[in-house]
């Protein structure tokens, strides 16, 4: 009756529609902090309790294996085996995944949060022993004949960029695409296994509804020995300049573009690419569209691990589009680089900002992208909350500094596009970047010989 | 359960209230106070199954051209008004309805409010043929090749090669047999006036359904949504669906480079009985095939109208990936999986349901999903235990029931290899 009466009471005023309702900044919510412990001089685990968390996630951050090509390999081949579906873990609906990156492979154990100690019991007896079956190889092999063909325009264009970028060190992002077909004995798989378990400084991050002192118990069997003493090999720098792949028959241009960025916390690289291309009113698809007239597709990565700090903006479009849009991008960050992010920029940044911190706890994921970025920048929940209610001056002067480095003359930008070369070699030679051109097969073939030219646009 | 935990007991306020506007509009809201946020969803009953074959892609054209001002609203100002507010939004045109997401800081519920009653109530007075000239103008500059299997296949070449395409394969099947994207044979036709008629049918109050899940107090959020929505006219009921049409099995050869060979079954619709075991067999299958390193997967999809099952392989053809998709299916549908795989299965449905609805966003979507089914938005726990209740009988059931039959829709590869 007292809800009924209330709304009788307020709803009766007819809306005012001569301007858009105020809204008041959002709240920043105080989250509690995760424990922070280091069973071991070379690992290290941010544990963070979500008492009414679903899932349990744990992740491994390994460091990059050794450079040499057979190593790279091997990690690669090593997906399929920690990824392999364990009965025990598929029985409690648990799952392993792997991602690799050019700063190293990172291995996460999900699993249902009731199911968390036999999920940790089933995964710590696969990482002591794993159990390679007679046929795995085989299955690698047949898997590596069966690999798709480069009919994927943006599983191309990432391997393009990882290997150029990076000179080819890198781990490819896409590992089914990209593996190169060394041959590996069993030994070879179990002693890179081995190895990148037991090199290097190791970071763990948990999300759990666990207590600090169960996790600490929980996990002690897990991690106890992990990690080494030995350092990670310094990445070559990255080189700029303009790939170009032809993709018979691809219906229009995919274009990638990377640019350096300084080490940041997640949360002012967050709002860069949020002013950049977070939402239809931002910088660049208000340019794009401007420019064109036509919808583009984009997309961002953010990369910031150590030792990779990078920005990644990704671009779906008509190839008739090509040229302007690359040069439009090239534009607005200039632009960008020159005057600043505005002030209705760095607003409307901070509240998505504020926003997005306060449902960083509603899923395990989101929880754990959040503690894991702020673990890699050794920083915590509770300076990232400063970082988010401090004065609007102090903000902008962060936004200002990363802005700058994305504007740098010296840094480099690699522009990687792949498009049907009968279709776009008009358009791209118009941006005067003078394209290397390579055949998508010879991507996948891993064999990319490559020194990019310098932009001379730059 | 999904409420089993006394915390989220203590954030969520009670069972979801559904409330009906005089205008016939109905609301349901969803009190959770844990995450500082509001989803406020917007459906409209009006989708790709109401137009006629010459009205290819008006539904996600209508859904555009809503987000584009208004009587109240100048052109662009929406994305604007919402970016500096700190939120998003997303549309979702399918074939039997249209869904505003909206995302919001509770502080920003009155402008999402605001901006949803003015879609719902306010755009077709602001709709202006420059605007729509406009519109045309942008989707013929990227429209799909117009050769039907060009544009499937330019949708799932797009997609990593072992990512499910079920839009692609969704174009097969849609009750008009064409796509939901407009295409240059449709837009030729189109005429302002025509396309208002059809706006006029549609965006009415009694075809909608508002839901906000998120941080709020639900006396007060129901007040505002009272207000907001008080000067929106009902013109009377929305004309009814069309009766779907036959469908018959359509084959398309790819011409755009791909290696993907799908395959494509018609099943139950979305609440029927079955749904849960396609779900599960679908799970069952990827992990079979997963256990044998065979780049092949299936997905299971439900709408209002029909199910449809879709399983599909990639590599090349000296692999057979076609013959190791049927074989695998052949096995399916004469012999029951074991109960650990239909256990596993169901479980980690169970728990990826639990841990969506989680987040406002998912939230919303499922309660929209049970009010469009059971006519009542807390049918959530049932769906659990639905889950909970499979048995490998089940999964045989289906899988001889639905799979046993040809294909519905097949996309063939576009090289001989």
């Amino acid at each position: 009756m007292t809800l009924l009466w209330f709304c009788l009471l307020t709803a009766s005023a007819l809306p005012d529609r001569t301007a858009p309702p105020p809204a008041p900044p959002p709240a920043v919510r105080r989250l509690d902090e995760a424990t922070t412990w280091s069973p071991s001089p070379h690992l290290t685990v941010h544990a963070l309790r979500v008492p009414d968390a679903a899932t349990f996630l744990l992740r491994l951050d390994l460091p990059a294996p050794p450079s040499d090509p057979r190593a790279l390999a091997a990690t690669e081949a090593l997906v399929a085996l920690w990824t392999a579906p364990s009965r025990a873990l598929t029985a409690i609906a648990a799952t392993v995944e792997v991602e690799l990156s050019a700063a190293g492979p990172q291995l996460s154990l999900r699993a249902p949060a009731e199911h968390a100690d036999a999920a940790i019991a089933a995964w710590a007896d696969a990482l002591r022993a794993p159990r390679l079956r007679p046929s795995a190889l085989r299955d690698l092999a047949e898997r590596r004949a069966a690999r798709p063909d480069p009919d994927t325009a943006a599983a191309i264009a990432a391997l393009t960029m990882e290997r150029a970028w990076f000179h080819d060190r890198a781990l490819p992002a896409a590992p089914h695409l990209a593996a190169p077909a060394l041959p590996l004995s069993a030994a070879d798989l179990l002693l890179a296994h081995q190895r990148s378990l037991h090199r290097g400084v190791i970071t763990a991050t948990l999300v759990s509804p666990w207590t600090p002192e169960v996790a600490r118990r929980a996990l002690e069997p897990l991690l106890a020995d992990l990690g080494g003493p030995d350092q990670p090999e310094p990445l070559p720098p990255p080189r700029p300049g303009l790939i170009a792949v032809h993709l018979p028959g691809a219906p229009h241009a995919t274009v990638w573009l990377r640019l350096p960025l300084p080490p940041t916390d997640p949360l002012s690289a967050a709002q860069l690419t949020h002013l950049l291309i977070g939402h239809p009113a931002a910088r660049l698809p208000t340019a794009l569209d401007e420019a064109t007239a036509a919808p583009a597709r984009l997309r961002s990565r953010t990369e910031l691990r150590e030792p990779v700090h990078a920005l990644t903006l990704q671009l779906d479009l008509p190839t008739a589009h090509l040229a302007r849009a690359m040069r439009t991008t090239e534009r607005t960050l200039d632009e960008l680089h020159a005057a600043g992010p505005n002030e209705v920029e760095l607003a409307a940044a901070g509240r998505h900002a504020a926003r997005a911190w306060g449902e960083a706890l509603l899923s395990a994921e989101r929880a754990s992208d959040l503690l894991i970025a702020l673990a890699r920048r050794r920083s915590t929940l509770s300076e990232a909350r400063a970082r988010l209610t401090a004065p609007a001056a102090l903000q902008a002067a962060e936004m200002r500094s990363l802005v700058e480095a994305l504007g740098d003359p010296n840094a480099p930008r690699l522009w990687v596009v792949v498009c049907d070369r009968t279709v776009a070699r008009d358009t791209l030679e118009r941006v005067g970047l003078a394209p290397v051109w390579l055949d998508a097969a010879s991507v996948l073939s891993a064999d990319l010989p490559l020194s990019p030219p310098t932009n001379p646009a730059r | 359960m999904l409420l089993a935990s006394p915390l989220l007991h203590a954030a969520l306020a009670g069972p979801p209230l559904v409330h009906t506007l005089p205008n016939g509009l109905t609301v349901i809201l969803d009190e959770d106070h844990r995450g500082g946020s509001v989803a406020v969803h917007l459906s409209v009953r009006v989708g790709a199954r109401d137009e006629t074959p010459e009205q290819a892609g008006w539904a996600t054209l209508a859904a555009q051209l809503s987000g584009d001002g208004g009587a109240h609203l100048p052109p662009g100002q929406r994305d604007a008004l919402l970016a500096a507010a700190g939120g998003e939004a997303h549309t979702h045109p399918t074939v039997d309805q249209t869904v505003f997401q909206t995302l919001v800081p509770a502080e920003a519920l009155d402008l999402a409010l605001f901006l949803e009653s003015e879609r719902l109530g306010f755009v077709e007075a602001g709709l202006q043929p420059a605007v729509w000239d406009r519109y045309l103008a942008r989707l013929q500059a990227h429209l799909p090749p117009a050769e039907p299997g060009a544009a499937l296949v330019g949708q799932a070449a797009r997609r990593s090669a072992l990512t499910p395409p079920p839009e692609a394969l969704a174009a097969l099947q849609h009750p008009a047999t064409h796509p939901y994207h407009p295409r240059a044979v449709t837009l030729a036709d189109a005429t302002f006036a025509g396309f208002l008629r059809f706006w006029e049918r549609h965006y009415r109050p009694r075809a909608a359904t508002l839901v906000l899940v998120g941080d709020f107090h639900t006396a007060a959020a129901l007040a505002q949504v009272q207000r907001w929505f008080s000067d929106v006219v009902d013109p009377g009921p929305a004309a009814p669906p069309p009766a779907a049409a036959p469908h018959p099995p359509t084959s398309v050869q790819a011409t755009a480079p791909t290696s993907l060979t799908a395959r494509s079954w018609t099943t139950a619709p979305h609440g029927h009985d079955d749904e849960p075991a396609l779900q599960a067999l679908a799970l069952v299958l990827s992990d079979r095939v997963q256990a044998t390193q065979t780049p092949l997967s299936a997905f299971a999809e439900h709408h209002e109208l029909c199910g449809h099952f879709s399983a599909w392989v990639d590599g090349p053809a000296d692999a057979r990936p076609a013959e190791a998709l049927d074989r695998v299916l052949r096995q399916l549908t004469h012999n029951a999986p074991s109960a650990e795989a239909v256990q596993g299965a169901a479980r980690r449905l169970l728990h990826e349901e639990q841990e969506r609805w989680q987040l406002p966003t998912e939230r919303a979507a499922a309660l929209l999903d049970c009010y469009r089914v059971y006519g009542r938005p807390d049918c959530l726990d049932e769906q659990l235990e639905r889950y909970r209740a499979l048995t490998p009988r089940d999964l045989l059931r289906v899988a001889s029931t639905y799979l046993s039959a040809s294909p519905q829709a097949e996309l063939l590869p576009a090289r001989a290899r």
